[in-house]
């Protein structure tokens, strides 16, 4: 304890220097959204490497029990076959692909492993990642609706970032009725409802209606499903629709998704390129 | 030259605060660099006061540069090293084992170097703990170059303009 003390009266500026830097990065931790994600990501991948562990070892503890439903599962199957007549005969479809289009899209399947929808921005985790041929920027849906974009990503997991962050995500969807598209993002209260707006004020609106994404960016495929709309008002500042969309994807409740490659995402790239270029030519 | 107190260090600091946030950042030099230039007070903070209040103004400072441009903590921590090692960074660029400094009694090249390393170190700081992205090395290193280069520009200009060098 004297030594202690006597440490801390020598070096008393250092440990002042030392105080006053702890601040700083705590603030730095806390504050950046670039240093929060990585922390995210650094704490969701050590999170399910342990976890993932502990359930190998529960499930040891489990085999017999396993082993048991195993076999009263095989007996009612037995049962099944050989006691009882055969009655009709299962019949195999095959289906001809007639348009022979390209593939754009394809999916890798995924379990969420770590999930919030308490913060302002959020975040969940997926057990898929760079190996699996997961990149940063795509799109990621649910069975029932979208999901999130992926943005963070290790060999084995991905940080997705969840559709209910309220600076980060402005999705481009729209009515599927009436086709006029509007930006979707999140008011930050209420985790079952997002925002559609510049949807302008003569486009007919029902509650009830279906809202999907429509393809305008290379993230998400034209037509998947966003939600219903819940309610509808006139924005008074801008004049357009402010419409409040029930998702009907329970974010909540996530568990399996799909991550969505697409690709023909470096030639719809390379096209947009050639714009950029154009458009600094035209600039000079 | 008026006699410093925690007062007039104050209304420096808020000073040097609203010139940076309201005037050099929205100077944005071929239209990326900004130039940076409240580091001036902690450069030239007159030597043999108060070390304890000295790096908690330096942390102030930062801190208050970093509330308006929502980079919480990052300029904090940058001008607070800088304000710590301040002596280390003098002894180095000047050749003297005195104990005895003042920017009078060096060489212009060696008060030139004083700059430079400083505004250097600074942004080094501020830039790699901003972009916090390792694979993008080299191309953070030269945004940083170009940035100390344009605010040395600015901080000469400044001493120039207030005499600091032949005051403190």
């Amino acid at each position: 304890m004297g030594a202690l003390l006597r440490f801390f009266s020598k070096n008393a500026l250092f440990v002042f220097f030392i105080f006053l830097q702890l601040v700083a990065i705590v603030l730095i931790f806390s504050k950046n959204s670039m240093q929060q994600s990585f922390l995210a990501a650094k704490t969701a991948a050590f999170n399910s490497w342990v976890s993932g562990y502990i359930d190998e070892g529960t499930s040891y503890l489990k085999l017999k029990q396993i082993n048991e439903d195993l076999v009263t599962q095989n007996k009612a199957l037995m049962k099944e076959l050989y006691g009882k007549e055969k009655l009709d005969k299962p019949v195999f479809r095959r289906v001809y692909d007639t348009i022979g289009g390209g593939q754009i899209y394809t999916f890798v399947d995924g379990e969420v492993v770590f999930n919030s929808i308490n913060r302002k921005d959020n975040y969940f985790t997926i057990n898929r990642g760079r190996l699996q041929g997961v990149s940063s920027k795509m799109g990621v849906i649910a069975p029932r609706g979208i999901a999130g974009i992926v943005i963070n990503t290790t060999d084995n997991y991905s940080l997705v970032q969840s559709v209910l962050s309220t600076n980060k995500i402005k999705i481009s969807a729209s009515l599927k009725k009436s086709g006029y598209f509007g930006t979707l993002s999140w008011k930050g209260d209420d985790s079952r409802t997002m925002t559609l707006s510049d949807i302008p004020k003569y486009v007919p609106l029902k509650v009830g209606d279906t809202v999907v994404t429509d393809g305008k960016s290379s993230i998400f495929p034209a037509g998947i499903m966003v939600g219903t709309v819940a309610g509808y008002q006139v924005d008074s500042k801008t004049g357009f629709w402010d419409v409040s969309v029930e998702l009907s994807e329970k974010i909540g409740k996530l568990s399996t998704v799909y991550v969505v490659r697409n690709l023909k995402k470096s030639e719809v790239q390379k096209i947009d390129d050639t714009l950029k270029a154009q458009i600094k030519k035209d600039g000079q | 030259m008026v006699s410093r107190n925690i007062a007039s260090d104050l209304l420096l600091i808020a000073l040097l605060t609203a010139f940076q946030v309201f005037i050099l950042n929205r100077i944005a030099l071929f239209g990326q660099y900004i130039p940076v230039l409240y580091p001036v007070f902690v450069m030239f903070y007159p030597f043999f006061r108060n070390q304890f209040q000295f790096l908690g103004l330096s942390f102030l400072l930062g801190l208050c540069v970093d509330a308006f441009l929502g980079t919480w903590g990052i300029n904090a921590f940058a001008t607070t090293v800088i304000a710590y090692f301040r002596t280390i960074i003098f002894r180095t660029s000047t050749d003297t084992t005195t104990d005895f400094f003042s920017f009078q009694s060096i060489q212009w090249t060696q008060f030139i170097f004083f700059i430079i390393t400083s505004i250097f170190i600074h942004q080094f700081l501020v830039q790699f703990i901003e972009f916090f992205k390792f694979n993008r090395f080299f191309e953070i290193l030269f945004n940083v170059i170009v940035t100390s280069i344009i605010s040395f520009v600015f901080i000469l200009a400044y001493t120039l303009a207030f005499k600091i060098k032949q005051k403190v």
